[in-house]
């Protein structure tokens, strides 16, 4: 997939309304081989019909919105990977201090407890589903978080802090891109009928964004 | 001696203390420092120019008046192309390099793409070319006010 990007199918014209150069911009090295053309695809039609651009500068803050707002999408999901190794580690972690004395001793006393607990562990890490057990042990992570006293937030928690410069410098990613964007659109504002437009098509779009990291 | 003697033979002296590299390696490296991406030189316009006059002409939309401005637009927008393709360039190039040393498609733990896994890698470079394209941007936005009046 990497080699061969899929072919690049923004219409050049129904109306022959991406202009030639716009296209060739979008085209042009923006996107790398290895990610989702029709994914950037779509997010342009998204705007481009709702906001129906007209004239050069107008196409060229369009382009500035989509790129911005992929900028942001992109640097969100490498946040959000980020994030979910991190909580792997703080998984990790913990099953290193589970193996310690002072935690086996606080479930030594549960039916099947260790066996199971090392299953969840095993199955975490692998990302499968843990066996069933009948006994009174820890039928489920949630559960076996209790034991240490943590919830599912606080390997979040414990995944972020240990990515702390990391994750900063994601936000601020994310927070340059914002920025980018809506300087945009405060200079298409000042032609209020695309600025409502565009406004518009961008809450749309960062909806359906923010959907997928719910 | 007046002010601004004292400060010109100060400042004479304290720029005697600021020659540059002393050492092959220092001057080796800061030979380097306006090759390593470009973004501060002009345009080059024999790469550019065809590109740079085709833009500007549609920015100047057959209004004479408005040469300079369409001109500093294409030259801005131009910029801010060149800026975006080194991001995706760097991407890939941190991709491509993780792939080959085999973390695989899925990253080291099954998380994350190849691109977010570049986007972790490169990140100080990214945030330092963020500042690029925020200039050309601005410079671009200034041309613009002038065009739409």
């Amino acid at each position: 997939m990497a080699d061969s990007p899929p072919p690049w199918r923004l219409p050049l014209s129904p109306e022959g309304y991406i202009p030639e150069d716009i296209r060739k911009m979008m085209l042009d090295g923006f996107l790398t081989s290895f990610e989702d053309f029709e994914a950037y695809e779509k997010l342009v039609l998204m705007i481009v019909e709702d906001v129906q651009p007209r004239g050069q500068i107008e196409w060229l803050w369009v382009k500035d919105v989509t790129d911005s707002t992929w900028d942001i999408y992109r640097a969100r999901r490498a946040k959000a990977a980020s994030l979910a190794m991190g909580r792997k580690d703080a998984i990790r972690a913990l099953r290193k201090a589970y193996e310690g004395d002072r935690l086996m001793a606080s479930i030594a006393s549960l039916e099947d407890g260790e066996d199971e607990v090392d299953d969840i562990f095993m199955s975490l890490e692998h990302g499968s589903e843990p066996k069933e057990y009948d006994g009174e042990g820890l039928h489920s992570f949630p559960i076996m978080l209790e034991r240490f006293g943590l919830t599912e937030n606080s390997l979040q928690d414990i995944a972020y802090n240990n990515n702390l410069p990391k994750m900063e410098a994601f936000d601020r990613l994310i927070d340059n891109a914002t920025a980018r964007r809506d300087s945009v659109l405060r200079e298409v504002d000042r032609r209020r009928d695309l600025g409502r437009r565009m406004r518009e098509a961008i809450q749309t779009v960062d909806a359906a964004i923010d959907a997928e990291f719910e | 001696m007046t002010t601004s003697d004292r400060k010109r033979s100060a400042n004479r002296a304290n720029a005697a203390h600021s020659t540059g590299p002393k050492t092959q390696a220092g001057k080796k490296r800061a030979s380097r420092n306006a090759l390593r991406h470009g973004l501060n030189l002009p345009l080059p316009l024999d790469e550019f120019g065809p590109e740079l006059a085709a833009l500007a002409d549609r920015l100047q939309d057959g209004n004479p008046a408005k040469a300079g401005a369409a001109r500093s637009a294409a030259i801005a927008q131009l910029h801010l192309e060149r800026v975006r393709r080194m991001k995706a360039f760097i991407l890939l190039e941190a991709a491509l390099a993780r792939r080959d040393a085999g973390s695989g498609s899925a990253g080291t733990d099954g998380d994350g793409d190849e691109i977010s896994l570049a986007v972790t890698d490169q990140i100080a470079r990214l945030l330092t070319l963020d500042g690029y394209e925020r200039k050309a941007l601005s410079r671009r936005k200034r041309a613009f006010r002038t065009l739409v009046v």
